[in-house]
């Protein structure tokens, strides 16, 4: 099979399953992208749910191609296929493929610069890393160590003033226009379920590729004077996931293409039980698909549901209530605050403060208490679905107060989602 | 093997059998009650139990089915009375063969090999642990030695193909046997380090069961990984409460793994660690290490963690019996070998079958008293009742009552176990009636299962009522409801 395969092969795991989203529920999967799409120039584009999705197939289609490219410089036909699939196949290309981040952008500007080190005209990388200026500090540490581990990789190591430059230039802007450390900040969980798709992570890697890429390490070992560069990149990728995650993003492309080359070694490596090489070989192609599957029916089922933009939006559109602070579970912040006023998202700067007076609000039967947190911290506005009502057990906290304290009055109520209002 | 080891292994066999079986008596843990239940399911069915209408008044159920399947298969031919209390004691006094196998090949010394074996039946931990248990650990067990066993003839024709055949049925028996894919990959760094030379079908067949073993795991538990992630998952969702006593390494440690074995154990890692190099001895020396790193780090429960550490560390004293034995030989004291052997034997009796006496006695087994009250909520109250009963009946509850429980000890899955098992405490502590009668509204509970000792102090109030009082338990029902006007 030869590698131009690949294009059908990801038009059809991009566009199938969210397709199949899209009959039942035309939004973007994902609370993350609602951040992103309320941010970033994306909420400027007047594109639908279906648009932007449609946009960052594309793009990551192109990142796909650019990636391809690279790897075709040292691998063709079914060897580079096979690399190719796994890197597709990997749920972070999923992820970027089906949800709106800023990241996939950084990291077409990388692959694009990788692409131009090994052109005609080398120093057309500069205008790639000149759009890398725009982002925040975690994309550009990433961004140099790849580009700087490729430059060592292909032994062109006069190109590394580039990287010097991107940094000292970002360095000097970021002294007059700050740029945070990372753009998103999300609640926090343990790094070993962010590291694994498979445990829950979004930027998560397979742990069959993650095993898969340790095996690539040690199969590249032999060889390791010429692989130091990749090595380090990864090391350093690792330490920087622990500062933020969103250096998976960056890792994860590194980690998919040395796990297809261990699966290479498993598939062309003479066994000396041809049977446990088949089985094996089974196994490993069933748990990347496997993965993969599981990671596209996630995104698929994901929050939010049309109800829940309905709602929204019907808050952002009203005449006297589009201005009030809502209050809702922190998992929903983003997609509540898409457009209107949310009171906890994990962007905010006093989350844990604010974390904790929502659950002091959740549980206080106490109609005092509760009516002086929402004022002094200007709440306005309850927000539940069904799913938050598990909150509670019976009649309790909240619900106990919207129910006796005659002080709460009901504003919204559509399949399942309520909304409740203070009384003036 | 000549006849006369034949007569001393089948004598061994026969004799542990038997002892299981005779103390054993027909009697069962409570948690044995939910491997039962999922016995005769797929007995009727043919197919496991993904989604139990009693526990929890309803929940989905992950677990791996195999074990349950070999039980229902059985059952199709023997009355599944007997196949519940025999074939898991079959399997466990057959581990005690296959110990006395291993160690014979590696030593080659007779008196060693039944050193083992003797000390791998009487693991206090494992002896107490699987005496009233029907559960998959019973067969997992002795895979997991075979699976080892088969791996250090992995040069022979068809041992390769039986290796494959028995991970696979590990694979789909208990989760805990990860520990043998530790083992595997620490016999593998092991024998790097000591620059040890390892056969290519060892490392291919090591890989493959890795990734097998992962591969079944993550389609078993792939929701359990999904909605509760890794480490909730690895400590099975236990609420914190529950989880401190569950995981905690009590200070009878060593009592429960065995005095003898520790010793022999550690002698014996000494020794091959960094005296001498076998190859055969790093699975079980990786094992050991590999549990015990598991255990202190609360990856593993104790309980099931001191059965692999003990067995792996019976393993090991074979070969410290043969070295002391050796080193006793080449002193002036020579002569009073034969005693010595005959005191390490005697020896047995003090710190391995009393520790195990011991435990057998605490080991808490469902009294007839209690079988009788639950089989009573079955003939007497009505189908769609909710039964409120301690958390560790829960599974008897659900087997013999045949009625809805507010809670079991299986949380894996349940969103706010740890709200759960606090509410269930507070029902029986609770000096308040009207807290009580909140929290029977809130899970509906229709009888309430008092133990003694457990009383709640709020029984006489009039929406309480007896209905069931024998020695071991009583039974209320309760007419308490909270309304909301």
């Amino acid at each position: 099979m030869k590698p131009h395969w690949i294009i059908p092969i990801v038009l059809a795991l991009f566009l199938l399953p969210f397709g199949w989203r899209f009959i039942d529920n035309a939004t973007i999967s994902g609370e993350l992208s609602y951040y992103y799409l309320d941010t970033f120039p994306f909420s400027v584009m007047p594109l639908s749910s279906f648009g932007h999705w449609i946009l960052a197939s594309a793009v990551t289609l192109l990142f796909v191609l650019l990636v391809s490219r690279l790897v075709g410089q040292w691998t063709d036909g079914s060897d580079h296929l096979i690399v190719l699939l796994f890197f597709v196949g990997t749920p972070a290309t999923i992820y970027l493929s089906s949800q709106p981040t800023i990241y996939l952008y950084a990291l077409v500007l990388v692959a694009l610069a990788l692409n131009l080190v090994s052109s005609r005209y080398p120093l057309l990388m500069l205008l790639p890393l000149a759009g890398l200026l725009l982002f925040d500090w975690i994309t550009v540490l990433c961004a140099s160590i790849i580009i700087t581990a490729y430059l060592l990789f292909v032994e062109k190591k006069h190109l590394a003033w580039a990287v010097a430059g991107l940094l000292s230039t970002f360095f000097i802007i970021h002294s007059i226009y700050t740029r945070p450390f990372a753009f998103e900040i999300l609640a926090e969980r343990t790094l070993l379920t962010e590291l694994f798709s498979d445990l829950g992570g979004v930027y998560g890697i397979s742990l069959f590729v993650f095993l898969l890429a340790l095996i690539g390490l040690v199969i590249t070992w032999s060889k390791k004077r010429m692989f130091i560069p990749l090595y380090c990149a990864v090391l350093l990728l690792l330490a920087l996931f622990f500062l933020n995650r969103a250096a998976l993003l960056f890792l994860y492309p590194l980690l998919s293409l040395l796990a297809g080359y261990a699966f290479l070694y498993f598939w062309q490596r003479e066994w000396t039980l041809p049977f446990v090489h088949f089985l094996t070989i089974a196994v490993l192609g069933y748990g990347m698909l496997f993965s993969a599957l599981s990671y596209v029916t996630v995104v698929v089922n994901d929050k939010p549901t049309p109800e829940m933009l309905e709602s929204t939006a019907w808050l952002r559109d009203h005449p006297f209530y589009k201005d009030d602070v809502v209050l809702s579970l922190p998992e929903y912040g983003y997609i509540l605050g898409y457009g209107s006023h949310p009171f906890v998202t994990p962007m905010s700067a006093d989350y844990e403060l604010r974390l904790n007076v929502s659950n002091a609000l959740f549980h206080s039967r106490d109609l005092k208490r509760t009516e002086a947190l929402m004022v002094e911290n200007e709440i306005s506005m309850i927000w539940m679905d069904a799913a938050m009502r598990t909150l509670w057990k019976s009649d309790d906290g909240l619900l106990y107060l919207f129910r006796a304290s005659g002080r709460f009055v009901k504003v919204y109520d559509d399949d399942g989602i309520e909304m409740w209002r203070l009384k003036d | 093997m000549e006849r006369r080891e034949w007569l001393v292994m089948g004598g061994l066999f026969v004799v542990l059998f038997a002892v299981r079986l005779f103390l054993s008596a027909g009697e069962f843990t409570p948690d044995a009650y939910f491997h039962i239940r999922m016995v005769e399911h797929i007995a009727q069915t043919g197919v496991p139990m993904t989604y139990d209408p009693l526990s929890y008044g309803g929940r989905v159920l992950q677990f791996s089915p195999l074990f349950h399947y070999l039980l229902a298969v059985f059952s199709w031919v023997i009355p599944l009375d007997i196949v519940v209390h025999v074939l898991p004691q079959l399997f466990v006094s057959l581990l005690s063969l296959l110990i006395y196998i291993i160690v014979k090949k590696i030593t080659e010394n007779t008196s060693a090999s039944s050193f083992s074996a003797v000390l791998a039946a009487v693991i206090p931990a494992f002896f107490a642990e699987t005496l009233f248990s029907v559960s998959p650990l019973t067969l997992a067990l002795p895979l997991v030695f075979l699976t080892l066993y088969f791996f250090l003839y992995i040069e022979k024709n068809l041992y390769d193909l039986h290796f494959i055949l028995v991970i696979i049925a590990l694979s789909l028996v208990h989760p805990s046997s990860i520990v043998l894919v530790i083992a595997l990959i620490g016999y593998l760094l092991i024998t790097k380090l000591e620059k040890l030379e390892l056969e290519k079908s060892e490392l291919e067949l090591i890989l493959f069961s890795t990734f097998l073993f992962l591969w079944i795991q993550f389609i078993i538990y792939k929701k359990s990984f999904l909605t509760m992630g890794f480490a909730r998952l690895v400590q099975q969702n236990i609420p914190a409460a529950l989880a401190a006593e569950v995981f905690s390494l009590s200070s009878g440690a060593f009592l429960q793994i065995g005095i003898l074995p520790l010793i022999g154990g550690i002698l014996c890692m000494y020794k091959y660690l960094l005296r001498m190099k076998n190859k055969a001895l790093y699975m079980y020396i990786a094992l050991s290490i590999g549990v015990a790193l598991l255990v202190f780090f609360k990856l593993l429960p104790p309980a099931h963690g001191f059965m692999y550490l003990g067995i792996s560390l019976s393993i090991l004293s074979g070969p410290a019996y043969v070295f002391i034995i050796r080193y006793l030989n080449k002193t002036r004291v020579s002569r009073y070998t034969n005693l010595f052997v005959t005191f390490l034997f005697i020896l047995v009796i003090p710190m391995m079958i009393l520790p195990s006496i011991m435990l057998v006695r605490s080991t808490p087994v469902l009294s007839q008293d209690m079988d009788d009250a639950l089989r009573w909520i079955a003939v007497h109250t009505s189908d769609d009742s909710v039964v409120l009963a301690p958390i560790e009946l829960g599974y008897a509850v659900e087997a013999l009552a045949q009625r809805r429980t507010v809670a079991d000890t299986n949380f894996l899955l349940i969103e706010n176990a740890d709200v759960v098992l606090a509410d269930i405490t507070r029902i029986y502590k609770t000096p308040l009636p009207t807290e009580a009668v909140k929290l029977f509204t809130t899970y509906a509970v229709d009888y309430i299962v008092i133990i003694p000792g457990n009383e709640p102090s709020y029984l006489n109030e009039p929406c309480l009522r007896e209905v069931y009082k024998n020695n071991a338990a009583r039974i209320y029902h309760s007419a308490c409801r909270l309304s909301v006007t």
